[in-house]
């Protein structure tokens, strides 16, 4: 299923918490949602999970609209919220039980339905707990059940990690990496960015409700670096500081600088033949090295690089 | 099929919106709080008047059941009905009901789900208080059939209630208007309805032919109820109906049932007694209904969805039809305006009064002007709004400020006018100013001048909301030239036929 967000606008008094927002993931994708706090994140999310609606714009599932046609469109959509309501008279599975009834599951299949999400989330132990009595990590496998209990193509999740313990932080990654394998689209908005990095194909980057950046890791790191410039990180055997002035005087070669342990990290002009005359040369000249790569910005510097920090 | 087949077949079938909140109201403690505190108080009221009662006790029988039925209609009003609202009002916020919505419950099954599990507990709370009812019929003084219609009265009176508490529930964040509605019908409710019932029951029926029997009370209330019910609703499901649909439909259908039915209700019992006063109070209703109805489409979208919009008929008269029928101001004013004048001409053809339509001489003629006023000032808030619409994006405020132009500039002295309407001097010096606010139509001898100038008013809200509405219109009835044109369109570029 391909999910596309069209030209979304949404103002609230006094505010545009969306302002002309754009941008497309798949079936097998997952895109994480990134912003300051106040970016127009949950707002885009709630309007993509048809809980709120555009001034204008529009979220096409497969190329049906969700403002249009939300009733054709919500059985593909699974909407993990940032919290569980706080009920002190219903169980986690009369919870689940009764979402399963409400998308038409029935009888033995509803009953096969919940005993296999329940264990995919790891619910088991306390589906007789009421809801109030549950704790953050607890609450938010719940959530996650009850997203899946009609198997949506699209599984849209704000915060998920929230006020996670690390344990329940790997073990909800460990999740997300095997939905997105069953072919799941999954966009999920994060403020960890580390956690997202390891789990993302892609992401969306926005800021007081305006697009900054979309598309794949690569993508994105392409987009932010000019073209014929790139950073090489070079590992030697030995002390490579022998080595730098030679890399220096290298005429495509800009800024040269030692790093961790036997490292040099070498700013370059030019492409992958500027790359391999810069391999050939140190070899040339009795350089022993044992690692060769280009480095990529991660996401939470590349979050930093775009982002100015603003709120509305 | 075995039992257990059948019995998960009837699970399976029952609306999960009451399966879930039966669920919750059996595992929170104010529905079991309530049913032990009714059955204890109830035990002590019988206790109360067996030891009080001494030898007359085999009489008392029709107070013991006054005081049950009191205590019940407290417990389903208080312990039920009333915190519906509150409980809807925190799903709504705490983005439960969000997710309910978004799923592939429709929402009538929503809204029904809501009724009918307040519904069970109520009849749960009735069932448990049966032996006590039976206790009062061995205590003489009172008919078992009394205790049965009773029951069943109150049974009435609370589906609509309940309803409508749902619905406040349902009405976003304005909690003072829910608060103030909330007050008065439950004031209503308690003081009016419920302690009226039995001695309804006990001293006004019986013995007065058909229309004085249990029965045709029971039939007339279950209408009341019904058609109360009934519009409640689906105002209730219109509210969380996607904003994309043809909400207002089921409303207007409602509207046109309630219209025909009323009617020949009224037309019935005119001939059967030969009196007219029916027809008056159903003329008189009417035109208020639908002069409110009026002011309703202020509120309604400016433009319609193109999944509205791509749903129009080809033929002439479908087109009226579905025009008539779908959401949008334009459409819910001329459908409000298209019913008031039925209304009206029905009456005034009735009454042989067609050629004087000025002058005051039946009560209805005051339903006639207040209409014509709402209708007017409908016109107006529609033209300011749009107007405004054209400069800001959202005019969210401007329909609550166009009804209440009228009430506003009325209301400080309207009061003094009704308490003083015989005095000369606020008769005759205020009647002036009174003209911009139906309340002119409490002086008769204006009443002329007040329907002129609700005319007038009329006629100038239809030209300031005239290109407006003509827009809105031109969509459902496109010229054969747009529609061509459109058509192309939307085969080159798949775009909407009526957008085009």
């Amino acid at each position: 299923m391909r999910v596309e967000v069209k030209n979304l606008v949404r103002n609230f008094p006094k505010t545009v918490a969306v302002d002309d927002l754009s941008f497309s993931f798949e079936s097998g994708n997952v895109f994480g949602f990134i912003g300051p706090n106040g970016a127009g994140k949950t707002t885009t999310i709630k309007i993509m999970a048809m809980a709120d609606l555009p001034n204008s714009g529009d979220v096409l599932y497969d190329g049906i609209s969700a403002v249009e046609n939300p009733e054709q469109v919500r059985h593909a959509v699974g909407y993990m919220p940032d919290a569980l309501p706080e009920n002190s008279d219903i169980r986690v599975w009369e919870y689940l039980d009764f979402f399963a009834r409400v998308y038409g599951l029935k009888g033995r299949k509803r009953v096969k339905v919940l005993e296999d999400i329940e264990e995919f989330t790891n619910l088991g132990g306390i589906r007789e707990k009421y809801l109030k009595a549950l704790s953050k990590g607890m609450k938010q496998r719940v959530c996650l059940a009850r997203a899946l209990v009609h198997n949506p193509q699209v599984l849209i999740m704000d915060e998920p990690a929230n006020g996670l313990d690390p344990r329940a932080r790997i073990e909800l990654r460990e999740l997300v990496k095997v939905l997105a394998d069953q072919g799941k689209a999954i966009l999920i908005s994060s403020h960890i960015l580390s956690e997202l990095e390891d789990m993302c194909d892609g992401a969306v980057i926005i800021e007081k409700g305006k697009l900054l950046r979309a598309g794949t890791l690569t993508e994105i790191n392409r987009s932010d670096t000019p073209e014929d410039k790139q950073t090489i990180v070079i590992r030697f055997l030995d002390d490579p500081e022998a080595f730098r002035r030679q890399v220096l005087q290298m005429p495509y070669v800009g800024e040269v600088r030692l790093s961790g342990s036997n490292e040099l990290v070498v700013e370059l002009s030019g492409g992958d033949d500027e790359c391999v005359a810069l391999m050939a040369g140190l070899y040339r000249d009795g350089g022993r090295i044992i690692g060769f790569r280009r480095q990529e910005i991660g996401l939470e510097e590349l979050f930093m690089n775009i982002t100015r920090g603003e709120v509305q | 099929m075995t039992g257990k087949d059948v019995i998960a077949k009837i699970d399976d079938m029952i609306n999960p919106i009451v399966v879930k909140e039966v669920r919750q109201y059996l595992n929170g403690r104010t529905v079991v709080a309530l049913i032990l505190g009714s059955l204890l108080l109830e035990f002590v009221i019988m206790v109360v008047f067996m030891i009080n009662g001494g030898d007359e006790i085999r009489g008392c029988g029709r107070n013991f059941f006054s005081s049950i039925l009191f205590l019940l209609s407290l417990a389903c009003v208080f312990g039920i009905a009333f915190p519906v609202v509150g409980r809807i009002a925190r799903e709504r916020k705490d983005d439960s009901f969000q997710l309910i919505y978004n799923t592939a419950l429709s929402p009538y099954r929503i809204v029904s789900g809501k009724l009918l599990s307040c519904m069970t507990i109520v009849a749960l709370l009735v069932s448990l208080c049966l032996p006590f009812m039976s206790v009062s019929y061995y205590m003489r003084g009172i008919d078992m059939s009394v205790i049965m219609n009773s029951v069943f009265t109150l049974l009435l009176c609370l589906v609509p209630f309940i309803q409508l508490m749902i619905l406040l529930g349902l009405l976003s964040s304005n909690s003072v208007l829910r608060s103030v509605v909330i007050i008065f019908t439950v004031m209503f409710f308690l003081f009016v309805l419920s302690p009226g019932v039995t001695p309804l029951f006990l001293f006004g029926h019986g013995g007065m032919g058909w229309t004085g029997s249990y029965i045709f009370w029971l039939l007339w209330m279950a209408l009341i109820s019904l058609l109360t019910t009934g519009g409640l609703y689906l105002l209730s499901v219109a509210i969380i109906s996607p904003p994309a649909s043809n909400r207002a439909t089921p409303i207007r259908i409602y509207l046109v049932v309630l219209w025909v039915t009323t009617l020949l209700i009224a037309v019935g019992e005119a001939l059967y007694h030969h009196k007219s006063i029916n027809l008056e109070i159903w003329t008189t209703c009417m035109l208020f209904l639908f002069g409110g109805s009026g002011l309703v489409s202020i509120v309604e979208r400016e433009v319609q969805s193109g999944r509205v919009l791509s749903r129009v008929p080809s033929g002439w008269f479908r087109r009226v039809v579905y025009f008539l029928f779908s959401t949008g101001f334009a459409n819910g004013f001329m459908f409000s305006l298209l019913f008031l004048l039925l209304t009206g001409l029905l009456s005034l053809a009735t009454t042989g009064d067609i050629h004087d339509l000025f002058r005051y001489n039946r009560p209805e003629k005051v339903g006639f002007g207040t209409a014509v006023y709402l209708m007017a000032y409908a016109g107006l808030a529609i033209g300011i709004k749009h107007f405004l619409l054209r400069f800001i994006s959202r005019v969210n405020m401007m329909a609550v400020i166009g009804i209440l132009i009228c009430g506003v500039i009325g209301l400080p002295v309207a009061a003094a006018v009704i308490i003083y309407q015989d005095s000369c001097f606020f008769g005759d010096r205020l009647a002036p100013f009174m003209i911009l606010n139906p309340i002119i139509f409490a002086f008769r001898k204006y009443y002329t001048e007040g329907m002129i100038f609700a005319m007038i008013l009329l006629v100038f809200a239809l030209i300031l909301m005239w290109p407006t509405l003509r827009r809105q219109i031109k969509r459902h009835f496109p010229s054969r030239q747009a529609s061509t044109t459109a058509a192309g369109a939307e085969t080159e570029n798949g775009t909407d036929t009526a957008d085009a």
